[in-house]
């Protein structure tokens, strides 16, 4: 059987748009939560502090597996009823925010602290102390953890193959429980390798581009 | 006040501000108590929390059979652990090998197998290995999945504290006439291990985690024990916030513990320095 | 002596809050007796009926049954937590072949999956496979099956309040759930394309996502669906879709065991243990008592299933 009539090319491209839609949704929604657990983890109002060390410290201590069930069998409880997809890419973006928040804070506590000090000196209001001096050199040491923590997102997206849903590894598994093809496995790990490969890539890409030197 | 730069950048607030830090600090705890009530209510209305949901709890068998998955993740965990920090500690020495065939080989799989989801290697090793005859118990499949991922996320962390230790301890040794591989073994690696303790304790809690996939081979670890009892009461929901809970203790615990080592550690290490002077 | 700070505190509180939890206990339900009684007075075979060479004579040599089995099947195989026994149709039928072939109900289950029962039985890492298992001529060839010991079928759950479903044909488009490996995917993908599955681990799961408005619709084995429609909230539509026979699995190619276990049912059938067994699981449930399921099957014949898949 030549390699382009291998039969299962269309599952395998429905699995890899599947697990592609659901990390960079996924992806997307961590990075909004991770930047507003930034704000109240940094925020001087103290409960939003708690309130955002709390989202952190809980969720990173807990197995992402017991989220994705809690999201399927939860969430209707509390009256959320919404299509299976969206409730795993929900706790997909809500555990893997609580790594970007993390990213993002050591990215902000890695400027040097002179340099906000001085900018105030310098008569800068706090709005522009924190637009043109804090966050562009945060930037430059956040842009390798954010790429990790995508990176954590694809591999994670493979959960959602235990609830059914046909990603990249759920259709491995179902394919090969009815007869047993080890070639869809490699592909599969190819592709996963790949997507990592280009996020990789392409955060090197945006690192180098952000890292302005003097 | 931490030392970010966010906190410094601040000046300390007036009267006024003060004011205003206090008002927006009671919205915002009104606003969450009222988040949580609202869940609640919400919760409790589709009965999530009827007393027999949970009554199954008080059940002291119930609880013990808890106990013993609780001891099956440790148990699977710990193993795996310790098989993938062996592996991890070998393929960190082979990426700093003079030899090039080795530096490559090592490098090719840890860039694979860090890019990999676990449960795809759990599906490989249940699904495939046994057509090729290799048919290992469950925990085994547990065990190798875990630490064939593991092994090179810890390989990672290894490769980057041996790599921040100064050059000069390396020269040193070698010009005190230790051969590499001794002055790696003696010298070089210790004092990574020392330095990666924090990553390493992080690497346990997400191995902890990562025992979850024994669901999807029965392992009757915790998360497949909430399964069991779910099955039985028809409340799996409530089965698996109790698991959950026992997960986020035990990984906390596990977090503060690492936090201990770590300061007992540097003050060990400060004080040798200061003896050696 | 490391410092105790809020969070440490916060947790070691909520560690003697889950420990104080087994300070009061309930009362652990009672095996069930009837079991206790029906295994004492189980038949037990002649040593000398029992095919040598073949995985039920080690059973006998070592004294216990070795199965694949589930622990998690509703009203079949599951685990009572409280008193760690596995209850249910399959687990006491798994019960009394033991003590048939080695004298005593004494068992070792070992959890099997789909994927795995017909190479866990074909290995003999298990002597007998008790799995609701259907019978059907493909698997039929990589294993033999004693029995039916059951005939099923599969129907269809709605909500209470559905009017828009009442047959097979009505699930076009809609979003149901079936149970990862059983006969209900292959319905569906080959009668009902149109309908957006989804696939669970268990029959619980499927309901309670049907409970929860996530799907509209479970297609599943017709007791098991009975029993969660016990429960209130849910109603079954339509006939039985599917004629489907639940044997035992036993290795491939093995006739004497095969002639062996079928007798053995046949002496259940005829005593009215079989009877005792339905009416203590499965005929508990309401509606279950009668029709097709209700009545014994004839071991032996009848071992083809009518998936109706074309």
């Amino acid at each position: 059987m030549s390699f382009f009539a291998w039969p299962y090319w269309g599952m395998f491209a429905s699995g890899l748009l599947l697990t592609l839609q659901v990390s960079a949704l996924a992806y997307a929604g961590a990075l909004v939560l991770g930047v507003i657990g930034v704000m109240c983890r940094t925020s001087r109002i103290l409960p939003l502090r708690w309130m955002g060390t709390a989202y952190v410290e809980s969720i990173r201590n807990v197995p992402s597996l017991a989220l994705v069930f809690i999201a399927v069998f939860g969430l209707p409880q509390i009256g959320l009823t919404m299509p299976l997809i969206t409730s795993v890419v929900v706790m997909l973006a809500i555990y893997e925010g609580a790594f970007a928040c993390e990213a993002l804070r050591s990215g902000i506590n890695c400027v040097p602290v002179g340099s906000a000090e001085a900018a105030r000196a310098l008569g800068l209001s706090n709005r522009e102390t924190l637009f043109y001096v804090v966050l562009p050199q945060a930037a430059r040491s956040v842009v390798q953890p954010l790429t990790n923590v995508f990176i954590k997102t694809v591999i994670n997206s493979s959960l959602i193959a235990i609830v059914g849903l046909p990603d990249l590894t759920g259709i491995a598994e179902r394919i090969n429980i009815r007869e047993a093809e080890p070639m869809l496995f490699f592909g599969v790990g190819l592709a996963y390798v790949a997507i990592a490969l280009l996020g990789g890539l392409l955060g090197g890409y945006i690192d180098r581009k952000v890292r302005f030197s003097r | 006040m931490t030392n970010s730069p966010i906190d410094r950048m601040f000046d300390p607030p007036g009267p006024r501000g003060r004011r205003a830090i206090r008002l927006a600090s009671i919205v915002v705890i009104a606003l969450l108590a009222g988040l949580a009530w609202l869940v609640l209510y919400r919760f409790g209305k589709s009965g999530g929390l009827d007393r027999q949901a949970w009554s199954i709890f008080e059940s002291p068998n119930v609880i013990k059979l808890l106990g013993r998955a609780l001891y099956a993740t440790v148990r699977a965990a710990l193993l795996a652990g310790l098989l993938a920090l062996v592996w991890g500690t070998a393929l960190a020495l082979m990426r700093l090998s003079r030899h090039r065939w080795l530096r490559t080989a090592a490098a090719a799989y840890v860039e694979v197998t860090r890019s990999l989801p676990t449960l795809l290697v759990l599906y490989f090793t249940i699904l495939v290995l046994p057509f090729y005859g290799l048919r290992l118990p469950i925990y085994g499949q547990l065990v190798l999945a875990l630490t064939i991922t593991n092994a090179s996320m810890i390989s990672e962390v290894l490769r980057a504290s041996m790599l921040s230790i100064p050059a000069g301890q390396l020269e040193a040794s070698l010009s005190l006439g230790l051969t590499r591989p001794r002055a790696f073994w003696y010298i070089i690696l210790p004092q990574g291990f020392r330095a990666a303790m924090p990553a390493l304790v992080a690497q346990l809690v997400y191995l902890l985690k990562g025992t979850t996939l024994g669901y999807v081979i029965s392992y009757e670890e915790l998360l497949y024990s909430a399964k069991l009892i779910g099955e039985y009461t028809n409340f799996i929901l409530q089965s698996i916030l109790v698991v959950t809970a026992v997960y986020l203790v035990l990984n906390i615990i596990l977090s503060r513990v690492s936090i201990w080592i770590e300061q007992r550690l540097s003050l060990r290490g400060a004080a040798a320095s200061s003896k050696g002077k | 002596m490391p410092r105790i700070d809020r969070k440490s505190a916060l947790s070691l509180a909520l560690a003697a809050l889950a420990a104080s939890a087994v300070v009061y206990s309930a009362p652990s339900a009672a095996a069930p007796d009837w079991r206790e009684a029906l295994l004492a007075s189980a038949p037990v075979a002649d040593p000398g009926d029992i095919p040598k060479d073949s995985s039920l004579w080690d059973a006998h040599q070592n004294g216990k049954l070795v199965y694949g089995g589930s622990k998690t099947q509703k009203l079949f195989s599951i685990e009572n937590p409280i008193t760690g026994k596995l209850e249910g149709f399959d687990a006491t039928m798994a019960l009394l072949l033991a003590k048939y072939v080695t004298g005593k109900p004494s068992v070792e289950v070992k959890i099997v999956t789909s994927a795995t029962r017909e190479a866990l039985l074909n290995n003999k890492t298990v002597q007998a496979v008790f799995y609701t298992y259907s019978i059907t001529p493909e698997r039929q060839n990589k294993v033999d099956f004693a029995g039916p010991y059951l005939i099923s079928g599969q129907s269809i759950a709605v909500r209470s309040d559905n009017d828009t479903i009442h047959k097979l044909e009505d699930l076009a488009n809609r979003k149901v759930c079936v149970t990862k490996g059983g006969t209900a995917y292959l319905t569906m993908t080959k009668r009902v394309p149109s309908a957006q599955l989804i696939t669970l681990d268990s029959s619980t799961e499927c309901e309670a996502t049907l409970r929860q408005g996530r799907v509209d619709a479970e297609v599943q084995d017709r007791p098991v669906l009975l029993g969660q429609v016990k429960a209130g909230g849910l109603k079954l539509v339509g006939d039985t879709l599917t004629y489907e026979p639940y044997g035992i699995g036993l290795p491939h190619n093995s006739p004497a065991e095969v002639a062996f276990v079928d007798n053995w049912l046949k002496l259940l059938i005829k005593d009215g243990i079989w009877q005792k067994v339905f009416d203590n699981t499965l005929g508990q449930v309401p509606g279950a008592g009668t029709g097709r399921i209700a009545t014994p099957p004839t071991p032996g014949q009848d071992l083809l299933p009518d998936l109706k898949l074309n």
